[in-house]
């Protein structure tokens, strides 16, 4: 059968084991617990204490000094068992032993270093400097490479305070406008600041802060900001508004607030973002392309009148005649074209007036007061060279000089009868079309017939449908002495009105002479 | 016919075993110079190096034999687990004499002391065991093919017989003094307060 044991659980093992348990157990039982020491106690001898005058004296009685770990009871506590003295002194803050409550007394006073080794050892080994705080990672070595010594720094004593002066002394040779510009600009109380592992030193990452610095802030001083700061918590409360720190920088005057992030980043004060939009007056159009400076005289921002005409009264080629209103005929988008609802006004614009230019009528860009009689502008086009007034409108439309629509009963001849058959310059010869005599005889002479008898009134017998309308014959032979109705005039008056023969009809002249 | 060989398979152990002392003394060295002390073997890298030493020499002490005498275990050659011991048997006992501070105190010398001993014995009894002809997978020959290798064989197996009788010993004193030594460390300086 295979042996399925550990190869050293062998006979000679087991004892061998057995042996060495025993071995140590009987020294531990002679010699104490010297067998356990890593090293001779301190055997220099002091002032007794407990009945002793040094460790190396209660060498091997182990649990005088050390506690077992499962008890509360600590190392520290047996030790003010015999060293009251320094019980004491933990108790006053003054001495040093009272300024270190928190720490272990091995931390400094180690032993088991061989009889001769000091019983005060606050090397890095064994103090942990940090829990006075301040840390000795950024001061393990010196500029040369050699390690610090206690008194390197603690020049006179150990006890707090300490004595500041000393950082500068060292550090100035290290980098002299450093910290001559750091001293003056945050004091010289270093460890208001600085814990020794440079926490808020060299290493100190902003970044890690609420307020991270971006763009241009990395590159500012940090006392640019951090003015007469002298601790963290100055520091700290550094303010992280603009304004704090900007307000002298402020083109704007305030005019635009303290929130200068509201436009600008710490990448510069240029280019900003404003977004004109987020204002009353949106930019739109051609206010777009157009300088801030145009519209904010002399940087001012606040207050900048919106109304048109405080910006481009310069601009107004029609001399404030049409008010200050530009937005109600221009856009944005350029003065012309121009949206003008021309019947808006008195004179409103209907055919052939619609597409004329505005300069036609409007001479000079003179838009106010403008004549809207006829004749103000087509004086030149009056063909009939002012003979039929001013008033185009009389005859014409705005649709065309023709057709025209002359009512000639409105003027001093109306025309009746044949007259209104005629054309107009059957009367009106010579283009004349006025001042034209109403009287018959300017177109009617007189025919020979009348042989001079009836005068140049024409209508004293004619009228304009019927030239023998209400002629009554004269000589009180009207048909009564003698009936004559159904003859013509010129069957009795054969040469002229002024003569007359019967012998047409009858054989003499004489009445009642025959047939 | 069992493939076997009569030298045991190179030095690669001792090869790492000397890499990884090289790498553990740039360590111990750093440590020196950074505190310009030699690290206290209570401190938090003494009791690292002190630790660490310890399981591989645990490992050293138990692996290679639990492997040896598994009736199901077939994982790793017995050769390999030779190596593995080796390795843990030399870096283990490197780690502690870094441990010690260079100071051999009472229990903790004498413990150091077992120590240094059981490594020679170790390189001595690696020296026989490669006397022993075996299979590649570590079983030793039952059958030498030569008189020579005969006689040679019964000489190897006489003295790793007497060898073992000295190592086991030595090693189950070191371990008792070992585990007597944390035990005292832990109670008297596992809070030093």
């Amino acid at each position: 059968m295979k042996n399925t044991r550990l190869g050293c659980f062998t006979t000679s093992g087991f004892m061998s084991a057995v042996l060495t348990a025993f071995l140590i157990t009987g020294f531990a039982l002679v010699s104490g617990g010297i067998v356990f020491s890593p090293g001779a106690l301190n055997a220099q001898a002091g002032a007794p204490l407990g009945g002793v005058s040094s460790h190396a004296d209660i060498a091997g009685r182990c649990n005088l000094c050390h506690a077992p770990f499962w008890g509360t009871e600590t190392m520290a506590d047996r030790c003010v068992v015999c060293h009251t003295d320094v019980a004491g002194q933990q108790l006053t803050p003054s001495p040093l032993h009272g300024v270190l409550p928190n720490l272990a007394c091995i931390n400094c006073h180690p032993d088991h270093r061989g009889p001769n080794a000091p019983l005060t050892a606050m090397d890095a080994a064994h103090f942990p400097h940090d829990s006075v705080g301040y840390a000795l990672t950024a001061h393990q070595r010196k500029s040369d490479g050699s390690s610090f010594n206690c008194k390197d720094c603690h020049t006179q004593n150990y006890v707090p305070p300490f004595n500041q002066a000393i950082c500068t002394t060292c550090h100035i040779q290290i980098d002299t406008t450093f910290v001559q510009t750091h001293t003056m600009d945050f004091g010289s109380d270093c460890l208001a600041c600085h814990d020794g592992i440079d926490i808020y030193g060299r290493n100190f990452n902003h970044n890690g802060v609420p307020f991270q610095l971006i763009g241009k802030h990395a590159q500012v001083l940090c006392a640019q900001c951090h003015v007469n700061s002298r601790n963290i918590a100055d520091l700290k409360f550094t303010p992280q508004d603009c304004n704090s720190c900007h307000a002298k920088d402020d083109k704007h005057t305030g005019r635009f607030g303290m929130n200068c992030g509201a436009c600008h980043t710490p990448n510069g004060w240029l280019p900003a973002s404003f977004d004109h939009n987020l204002s009353t007056f949106k930019l739109t159009g051609q206010h777009i392309p157009v300088a801030c400076g145009n519209c904010h005289i002399n940087n001012i921002y606040q207050g900048t009148p919106t109304d048109c005409y405080s910006c481009h009264q310069k601009d107004d080629k029609h001399k404030n005649q049409f008010g200050t209103n530009c937005a109600a005929c221009h856009t944005s988008a350029g003065w012309l074209p121009v949206n003008v609802d021309h019947n808006l006004f008195a004179f409103k614009l209907t055919g052939k007036h619609t597409t004329v230019s505005c300069e036609n009528c409007h001479i000079n860009n003179n838009f106010q007061g403008t004549p809207t009689d006829c004749y103000f502008c087509h004086q030149k086009n009056d063909t009939h060279n002012g003979r039929f007034g001013k008033n185009c409108a009389a005859c014409h439309s705005t649709s065309g000089w023709l057709p025209a629509t002359f009512d000639h009963n409105l003027s001093g001849f109306p025309l009746t009868g044949a007259h209104v058959r005629l054309n107009c310059t059957q009367c009106h010869t010579g283009g004349v079309y006025s001042r034209l005599s109403t009287a018959c005889a300017a177109c009617h002479a007189e025919p020979a017939i009348h042989a001079g008898v009836f005068g140049t009134n024409c209508a004293q017998c004619h009228n304009t449908s019927n030239w023998n309308a209400s002629f009554s014959h004269p000589g009180g032979c009207d048909g009564n002495c003698i009936n004559h109705a159904g003859a013509s005039c010129k069957d009795c008056h054969t040469v002229n009105y002024s003569t007359a023969t019967c012998t047409k009809c009858h054989d003499s002249n004489k009445p009642g002479g025959g047939d | 016919m069992a493939r076997y060989s009569t030298q045991y398979r190179g030095n690669k152990e001792f090869w790492l075993s000397l890499l990884a002392a090289i790498l553990i003394t740039a360590v111990y060295a750093f440590v020196v110079w950074w505190t310009r002390a030699i690290p206290p073997a209570g401190a938090f890298f003494g009791h690292l190096l002190g630790v660490l030493g310890f399981i591989l020499m645990l490992l050293t002490e138990t692996l290679y034999s639990i492997r040896k005498r598994s009736h199901t275990a077939r994982w790793g050659s017995m050769a390999s687990w030779l190596q593995f011991h080796i390795f843990t048997g030399l870096v283990g006992p490197y780690l502690v004499l870094l441990h010690t501070s260079w100071k051999f105190n009472g229990l903790a010398g004498a413990t150091t002391l077992l120590t240094v001993i059981i490594v020679i014995s170790g390189f001595i009894g690696r020296y026989i065991y490669t006397q022993i002809p075996r299979t590649l997978d570590g079983v030793e020959i039952e059958t030498p093919s030569t008189k020579f290798q005969a006689a040679t064989l019964a000489r190897a197996r006489r003295l790793m017989a007497v060898w073992q009788v000295i190592h086991i010993p030595i090693g189950m004193a070191l371990f008792t003094a070992a585990f007597i030594h944390i035990g005292a460390a832990l109670y008297y300086a596992t809070l030093l307060r």
